[in-house]
């Protein structure tokens, strides 16, 4: 299968105002309908690449490029575009709007896009909830949710413009285990009717999801590493074929 | 402790300084005008004993000794008299100025001058009346002005008449002198004072003639009059100011401590108990409360004795005085404001105790809900913009509610300030209870009132005259002062019944008709001078011009010479122009308000400086405030702003929804203070001016004024909010996610 890029890096790199250089001259393509991980060690820089590649924050340095648009060069207003259309984000920290109902937090972004009635964002918003065992919550308050409920909010609230990537921070890093594990068949599934998936993670659990893993080191790609596409049957293989590679990585 | 005391007072520093000015604003300004109204009523006091001064003074146009018949009154204990003459001189601009003039030094508080020399009263100089050496002429013989004496009493602008001391020897020389009229002077000292002065010597035979020039009750009323509302209206003021640091206070408490949850958990894990962070945050913010108190205290040492100058100067008098610092009001103050703030904070610390280091650590987010008032995203029909900021002003509400209060208070204090000034603009006349007449002309007979008429239509055009004829009835043992005009001037409105038809039907005027318990159509015993028992029927209430209002008006032969007559330009700016221009043998004309002028140039200047200074200080401090809640509100709103930008609101957008929720928070304050206005505004203009001695305040602020001051406000807070909104723009995602 030839692999599509969706997103490219060139030679980005990050440094803070403190001189701590966190991100240096990284080059990376992002394959449409891939379900792509990144690890690597505490302060490796994992989160900060995501960010940046995200539109979440700005590079020192570098490009990132999207259907030939360079995102580091967009204004606000085209950047803010871009969020709400093209890309999904879920959190480890979940980042619900908190004083918006179920419905209202995953409704928002679709308000916000308009190209859909008030109507039809709903009635996605609804069918999502279902999707995801939530339809008898989409009037409550955020507050009285289980962090795993409130992951899957946050899911359904990345999905509700159908983006073309979709990006976590350590999804399951706030989450017992069932939950994680509830939150992550929720991201395979979609991953397998064709959803981009970037995610970072410590999980090994999480990371056996992946079809591409890589390993962040000092600020580098220190490894990129592709695997067959998850298969739940097929759990213990992979396990030792990731455990193997990542105890190769250093991690 | 001292360090997290520290900490928390530099990690609130915009909120510590605010409180810190106005702590210190509030208690000036208390301090200061209490102390300074404090003196301004003991000098009476003071004055009043030392002078020895009567209960009453009584002047009546006769040449004969009217103690005699005065000591053998009731309630009468002691009586001194003394000779005067009512003269009219020439001062500045030509103008006519009736002088009571004497030679009587045991009562007033001056040295008899030389012969052919006369010591005026001092606000006569400071009005620019006259200076020294001035000549005044009198009949045909001139006096050279020697002086001005000071008497806090008989030589105050208060008073009602202009006096001038002369020695003896030049007022007996005066009394032939044409133009004067001799007069009798009465000290009355009385058993018991009544509450009432129209019940004042009521069983004196010739009580009509009498005319009360000077009574204990009503002078010191008026001598504290103009000091009572100035210090009101400021005393107002400072109470919104400190009403304002209270919720200063409790709004930098509450934001402050959810802004410091984490700190708060943090300092409970290390082993502080509850009680030890409240301490905290007591301390800090009490400090901050003495610090403006002690600063105010130092400060108003000196404005204290420049606000009982100011006081004293409304008064009439130029000399200076020093008066110290009034330590009761001091510790009253003192104990009023850390009281007060003292309760605020321990309320608002309330919330401390609920925090836990297991509650905030869990999540890491701010404890959140969705409000009391819920408002729907998906089923209202507003924009989505509007819908966003409504939500969040909802969710927020009680935060936005401060902003709210704030505004709505300012506002309101804005509008009465405004309200007050126009009052004392345009109807201090009636304020005052004068005629609204614009002059009196005296002629000897009606052959030439016509052809004079006639002169000053043509050099000022004339809106409406009529004759008027005054004397004083007795009616249900009050002394009452009866009018008739040949017509009823246009200003005076008949509020029940109609207006008398013939010699035996009364007009009553409303506040009379109240204080007397009298009723329409019925039958009252009333004693003229003329008739010792004439029946007459109320036929009806009128609103009075004069709202001191206790008069009546009737058709009753009073077998007086019409040689009075109201005149009342279409102009009433031409005044000056017409006294200064209009010269005919035996006609006078006279501006009946030039005696209370100056006074009422005092006043309105007062009240203008006044209103100028508080409605800068308002639109200052409520910018101010505006200021610190738009900045709190995007400091502790970071996170969630964040959160918006990644599901894509644009910069733009976030400031477009923020500016919304001020804007409605402003609606609501706007709204409320309108509402306050219209319903208690009126009342406590009243209940202020009464207060300060004063009848009656029925002014409504034009619509116009309304408008340009709400303008004035919405521009300067949008302006604040703007300003302040462009923080959003520097918030970084990748910061707070």
């Amino acid at each position: 299968m030839i692999e599509k890029s969706i997103i490219q890096v060139k030679n980005l790199s990050k440094r803070y105002d403190d001189n701590n250089q966190i991100l240096e001259g990284i080059d990376l393509d992002i394959f449409e309908s891939a379900f792509t991980v990144i690890m690597g060690p505490s302060g490796a820089g994992k989160s900060t690449l995501l960010q940046n590649i995200s539109t979440m924050d700005q590079p020192t340095s570098g490009h990132v490029i999207f259907e030939d648009q360079d995102l580091t060069k967009l204004s606000d207003k085209s950047l803010s575009r871009f969020r709400r259309k093209e890309i999904g984000f879920i959190f480890q920290s979940f980042n619900l709007i908190e004083h918006l109902s179920v419905l209202e937090n995953v409704c928002l972004p679709g308000f916000l896009l308009k190209s859909k009635t008030k109507k039809q964002v709903i009635q996605r918003a609804k069918d999502l909830l279902t999707g995801l065992g939530l339809e008898t919550h989409a009037n409550q308050a955020i507050n009285h949710l289980s962090g795993g409920q409130k992951q899957r909010v946050a899911i359904a609230r990345s999905l509700i413009n159908q983006p073309k990537i979709l990006f976590a921070d350590e999804p399951t890093g706030a989450l017992d285990s069932t939950s994680g594990i509830e939150v992550l068949d929720n991201l395979t599934l979609n991953n397998q009717s064709g959803q981009t998936i970037v995610m970072v993670t410590h999980d090994l659990k999480a990371a056996l999801r992946a079809d591409r893993i890589l390993f962040i080191k000092d600020g580098q790609i220190y490894g990129d590493r592709r695997f067959t596409p998850y298969d739940a049957s097929q759990l213990k293989t992979r396990r030792a074929e990731v455990e193997a590679w990542l105890l190769e990585m250093g991690w | 402790m001292q360090k997290i005391i520290k900490s928390l007072i530099l990690g609130q520093k915009a909120f510590m300084v605010t409180i810190v000015i106005l702590t210190f604003l509030s208690s000036l300004t208390m301090i200061t005008v209490l102390t300074a109204y404090q003196a301004n009523v003991s000098h009476y006091q003071t004055a009043y004993r030392t002078h020895k001064l009567p209960d009453i003074l009584v002047k009546q146009d006769t040449q004969q000794d009217v103690a005699a018949d005065l000591k053998g009154l009731k309630n009468v204990k002691r009586v001194s008299s003394a000779p005067s003459l009512m003269t009219q001189v020439e001062g500045k601009d030509k103008q006519n100025i009736t002088l009571l003039l004497s030679d009587d030094t045991s009562h007033f508080n001056v040295q008899a001058p030389s012969n052919h020399e006369i010591v005026l009263a001092s606000y006569l100089e400071s009005t620019g009346n006259f200076k020294r050496g001035d000549a005044i002429q009198i009949g045909d013989k001139n006096l050279t002005v020697k002086g001005f004496y000071e008497d806090q009493l008989l030589g105050s602008p208060l008073f009602k008449y202009k006096q001038g001391i002369v020695s003896q020897t030049t007022f007996n020389t005066l009394i032939a002198q044409k133009g004067s009229q001799m007069t009798q002077l009465a000290f009355v000292n009385l058993v018991k004072a009544p509450k009432n002065s129209e019940k004042l010597l009521t069983d004196y035979h010739d009580r009509l003639k009498a005319d009360l020039i000077y009574d204990k009750g009503y002078i010191q009323k008026a001598y504290t009059m103009l000091p009572t509302i100035v210090a009101l209206v400021i005393i107002l003021a400072a109470i919104f100011l400190f009403g304002i640091c209270q919720f200063v206070i409790r709004f930098a408490l509450v934001s402050g401590i959810a802004k410091d949850r984490k700190k708060i958990a943090t300092f409970k894990t290390l082993g502080m108990s509850g009680r030890q962070v409240k301490l905290a945050y007591v301390s800090a913010f009490l400090l901050s409360n003495i610090a403006g108190l002690v600063v105010a205290i130092l400060a108003s040492f000196v404005t204290s004795n420049l606000a009982f100058k100011f006081f004293w100067h409304l008064n009439g008098f130029t000399s200076v005085r020093h008066i110290s610092l009034n330590i009761v009001v001091v510790l009253a103050i003192t104990l009023l404001m850390l009281g007060l703030s003292m309760m605020i904070i321990l309320l608002s610390l309330k919330e401390t105790g609920s925090i836990s280091p297991a509650s905030v650590f869990q999540d890491g987010q701010s404890k959140s809900n969705q409000g009391k008032f819920n408002f729907n995203l998906i089923k209202n029909p507003l924009p989505l913009q509007i819908g966003v900021a409504f939500k969040d002003y909802i969710q927020k509400i009680g935060h936005y509610m401060t902003f709210t209060l704030v505004i709505g208070l300012f506002l309101f204090l804005s509008l009465m300030i405004a309200t007050l000034n126009q009052g004392f603009k345009g109807h201090v006349d009636s304020l005052f209870g004068l005629p609204k007449v614009d002059v009196v002309m005296r002629t000897p007979d009606n052959t030439i009132r016509g052809e004079a008429l006639q002169q000053i239509n043509a050099l000022t055009p004339i809106k409406s005259s009529g004759y008027i004829q005054e004397t004083k009835v007795l009616l249900k043992n009050e002394v009452i002062p009866l009018h008739r005009y040949s017509k009823m001037p246009s200003e005076m409105k008949v509020l029940s019944g109609h207006t008398p038809k013939n010699q035996h039907e009364l007009l009553l005027s409303s506040n009379l008709i109240k204080t007397l318990k009298l009723k329409v159509g019925q039958k009252v015993h009333v004693k003229t001078q003329l008739s010792n028992n004439t029946e007459m029927t109320i036929v009806g209430t009128y609103q009075t011009i004069n709202n001191l209002g206790k008069e009546a008006y009737s058709l009753v032969d009073l077998d007086l010479p019409m040689n009075s007559t109201y005149i009342n330009l279409k102009s009433t700016s031409q005044k000056d122009k017409l006294l200064a221009g209009f010269h005919r043998d035996n006609v006078q004309l006279t501006d009946i308000s030039a005696s209370s002028k100056s006074l009422i140039t005092t006043i309105q200047t007062a009240v203008k400086l006044l209103a100028n200074m508080i409605l800068i200080l308002t639109l200052v401090i409520s910018g101010l405030f505006v200021y610190l809640v738009s900045y709190l509100t995007i400091e502790t709103e970071k996170r969630q702003l964040a959160l918006k930008k990644m599901l894509g609101f644009t910069n733009v957008q976030l400031k477009i929804q923020y500016l919304f929720r001020s804007g409605f928070a402003l609606a609501l304050g706007i709204g409320l203070s309108l509402i306050l206005d219209k319903f208690i505004g009126s009342f406590l203009l009243n209940g202020l001016v009464n207060l300060g001695g004063l009848t009656q305040f029925s002014v409504q602020l034009p619509l116009s004024y309304d408008i340009v001051i709400i303008l004035l406000l919405v521009f300067e807070s949008s302006l604040i909010v703007a300003s302040a909104s462009r923080r959003i723009t520097k918030i970084k995602i990748g910061d707070f996610l």
